[in-house]
């Protein structure tokens, strides 16, 4: 049994590295591409080993805050809150829960599209190993993806739990319920993808339908980024209305959390670092909740193999003939033809789109905080600018990264470099002025003052269009200029953040002079805000004049 | 427009310390097929990728109907390129692929009416709006083929193309290539089936280790190796150096 294991965890390492090699340098000698020299094809290759490290890393140290923030409110539940030390329990439990099921979906759906990508496990299929192997071979590959910040997750929440709780019991308890966590939102990331890939990709038709499936399908992509970003950004007040529900519990309200995932969890460990302080009729519902979990945890295991090997055979998307009512097409201009074609093709992703989204969440985001404030400080708008232009910044590698491959096509047609920079620069700004459009839009729906969101808003966009041409630059000369596929930049962390930094200093310097200057006297805030932003914009347009011939 | 087609000199093309191309020269007239012939890895492709604007020469000259490559967007203009391995836009239906085509060539409306007879000739039409990665090797390479022709390119470079294609359309792609040629067009395309090469290409050239090692028509070809009966097959086979052996290599196999 264990030499087998052994076997295929062997087998999947091999596995894991084509996905990794693939993933991020979207290389495949003899395709489109040029071909390359071993030393140079070697090199690349431990670099994206070392990438790979560093993105582990920086994902196991937020698991790692994660695990440990919700211990800390321990005293202040107990001691603060005088809260029931069983309550206590579920609260810090139940907080771990959530944000590790959303943080892993989130890596769940970078991975998930990775194995759609490079096809992973289509040869395994053709090698004399059963389908079952090749599920768990699968499986394996794929929790290898996340192995480090997974196993720290497993350990470090079930350690500080037991030494906090100063329980063996509700350790093992903690692992127990972390091992499901780790099960339930790998599974949903998987199914969600492959109802996402079979239903909304695959399969024929142009309809509107499909369209707003399409849209609707990018909101759930960004339901987790969102979850974590509450969760880091409203700690505190979260934690702090948990435990006042808490602490004022009806029994049959007690009784229904026994049975709604994350909390059913908590009350798990509860019971298992204090069975007497739980009553005999809650205790009977939580045997049957857990039952029910582990049950559940089985079954989402075993689906977890099956579909992450049709995933990754490309299983899941087949070709369906339809009745197409015309072979009419609508030619465009070069430019709106890129931005339509960069649209469509990132809304297909579910990795592209939810960066897609990102300006829209911080939107959703200042919204919410914008009906607790009673006036708009100059902080909260440069706050709202800051976040939005960084997140759109983060829009434009998305939209160079997503061709992959096929850039190495785009590149025989007669396109102009400086045609793909404008488009590209404009769709990014375009998801930045949206989001300012739309803020400005329940400013006046709240009737609030909107003037410095809307003025500086405005100019702003001229600064993060200036950002997102930097960006386009370095990105159009590192990879078209030496004709290589961009591949997936986000996991390819250190390309990605050089690319990032001269885009975020561009968009961050008016705002800082700013925050220099004052806004005592707005309109003269303004002239220099404008100022500089228009000055950052000539001088990167120019720079894109001379370094981009054509 | 230059009646010269195509214009090689001296190419070399270089990936770090291995040479893959080592100064090739060719020329091709209009209204010319050209075949391009050789084993694995001999250079075929990357000489392809060149005259297709995806990769730069090292060395040497290469020009389009007179302009120079690094005329690169004037010279694009004029190609149609089917890549050996079609990886497209794959989450793209054909439909939206070939609008995107079209908008970057600045084709108007009225290329509908190519695409419908392109799309009908080719068995696409039931296929139109399912996305490219459900699609099977052949149609893939069949929407790579309409692509290539939707503006009616004077020039085709065509690598491997018949690979994948099934008989209907591979007959339909080898007369819209004659038919191209016959009004003037010129075809550059690369393939390991002699019989196809023997039977439309006006001239072939036989690359072998990124060298031309034999260029003609088939019949000059066969004078090459003083064999008026060989086959393109037997002159290939010839002038690459591979036949020597051939027969124990075979025999060898068949042992044990």
């Amino acid at each position: 049994m264990t030499k087998k294991f052994l076997e295929l965890w062997k087998v999947s390492s091999i596995v894991y590295r084509e996905i990794c090699f693939q993933s991020l340098f979207s290389l495949r000698l003899g395709a489109t591409l040029p071909r390359m020299d071993n030393e140079k094809i070697g090199k690349m290759a431990r670099q994206t080993e070392m990438n790979m490290l560093i993105s582990k890393i920086i994902v196991t140290i937020f698991v790692a805050f994660l695990a440990v923030m919700p211990l800390g409110y321990w005293s202040y539940f107990v001691w603060g809150l005088k809260l029931a030390e069983e309550l206590a329990i579920v609260g810090c439990v139940s907080v771990f829960m959530a944000s590790l099921f959303f943080l892993l979906v989130m890596l769940g759906l970078q991975a998930v599209t990775s194995l759609v990508a490079t096809k992973a496990f289509e040869f395994l299929s053709s090698l004399p190993i059963s389908r079952k192997d090749v599920s768990k071979i699968a499986l394996l590959s794929f929790l290898r993806i996340f192995d480090i910040p997974l196993i720290t997750s497993l350990i470090v929440f079930p350690v500080a739990f037991s030494v906090v709780v100063n329980s063996f019991f509700g350790g093992l308890a903690a692992l127990f319920v972390v091992t499901l966590t780790v099960i339930f939102a790998l599974a949903l990331t998987i199914g969600l993808a492959k109802l996402f890939y079979s239903k909304i990709v695959g399969g024929g038709g142009s309809s509107k339908y499909k369209t707003v499936m399409r849209f609707i399908y990018m909101l759930i992509w960004v339901f987790p980024s969102l979850g974590i970003y509450l969760i880091m950004n409203f700690a505190t007040q979260i934690l702090q209305a948990l435990a006042h529900s808490l602490a004022q519990l009806s029994a049959a309200y007690s009784f229904t959390l026994t049975l709604v995932y994350p909390f059913s969890l908590g009350f798990t460990v509860a019971f298992a670092v204090l069975p007497h302080k739980i009553n005999p009729v809650t205790a009977v519902v939580l045997i049957f909740s857990t039952t029910l979990h582990a049950i559940l945890g089985y079954f989402g295991l075993n689906y977890l193999g099956l579909a992450i090997k049709r995933i990754g055979s490309s299983g899941i998307i087949v070709a369906s003939k339809t009745f197409v009512k015309d072979l009419f097409i609508r030619p465009r201009s070069a430019f709106l033809g890129l931005i339509i074609k960069d649209l469509r093709v990132a809304s297909r992703s579910p990795s592209y789109a939810s960066i897609l989204m990102l300006p829209a969440l911080q939107t959703v985001i200042s919204v919410l905080s914008l009906l607790s404030l009673s006036n708009i400080s100059s902080e909260f708008v440069l706050g709202f600018l800051a976040g939005v232009s960084l997140l759109a910044l983060m829009v434009t590698p998305m939209l160079f990264s997503a061709e992959t491959l096929a850039s190495a096509y785009t590149r025989s047609l007669p396109l102009k470099r400086r045609t793909v920079v404008a488009a590209k620069t404009f769709l990014s700004t375009l998801t930045y002025v949206g989001c300012v459009i739309v803020l400005t839009v329940v400013l006046l729906y709240l009737r609030r003052e909107l003037v410095h969101i809307t003025s500086f808003g405005m100019m702003q966009a001229v600064s993060v269009a200036a950002g997102c041409m930097i960006e386009l630059l370095l990105l159009v000369r590192k990879f078209w200029n030496v004709k290589l596929a961009p591949s997936s930049l986000y996991t390819n962390l250190s390309t990605f953040i050089m690319v990032l930094i001269p885009g975020i200093i561009l968009c961050l310097t008016p705002m800082l002079a700013c925050f220099i200057i004052g806004f005592s006297n707005v309109l003269h805030t303004l002239a220099i805000f404008s100022a500089i932003a228009f000055t950052e914009f000539g001088a990167v347009a120019a720079l894109v004049g001379v370094l981009i011939k054509n | 427009m230059s009646e010269l087609a195509v214009n090689v000199d001296g190419l070399c093309v270089m990936y770090g310390s291995t040479k893959a191309v080592d100064g090739l020269s060719f020329k091709i007239k209009r209204g010319e097929i050209y075949g391009l012939l050789g084993p694995n890895g001999a250079g075929k492709s990357s000489t392809l990728k060149v005259l297709a604007g995806i990769l730069e020469p090292t060395y040497g000259k290469v020009e389009v109907f007179g302009k120079p490559i690094s005329d690169e967007i004037e010279v694009k203009k004029l190609i149609g390129y089917v890549p050996e391995e079609t990886i497209l836009l794959e989450s793209l239906s054909p439909r939206e692929f070939f609008e995107f085509i079209a908008s970057v060539r600045g084709l108007d409306r009225d290329v509908n009416l190519r695409l419908h007879k392109l799309v009908s000739a080719f068995e696409l039409t039931e296929y139109f709006d399912t996305p490219i990665a459900t699609l099977s090797m052949g149609t893939k390479r069949k929407v790579s083929v309409i692509a290539a022709l939707l503006h009616e390119p004077p020039l085709l470079i065509l690598d491997e193309p018949l690979i994948g294609l099934d008989a209907r359309s591979s007959r339909i792609l080898k007369e819209l290539i004659v038919r191209h040629a016959n009004r003037g067009g010129a075809i550059v395309f690369s393939t390991h089936i002699m019989e196809v090469a023997e039977k439309i290409c006006h001239r072939v050239g036989i690359i072998n280790k990124g060298k031309l090692v034999g260029e003609g028509t088939v019949g000059e070809l066969r004078q090459l190796i003083r064999s008026a009966e060989s086959s393109l097959e037997d002159v290939f086979l010839k002038v690459t150096q591979q036949e020597a052996g051939i027969r124990d290599l075979i025999a060898a196999l068949g042992e044990g």
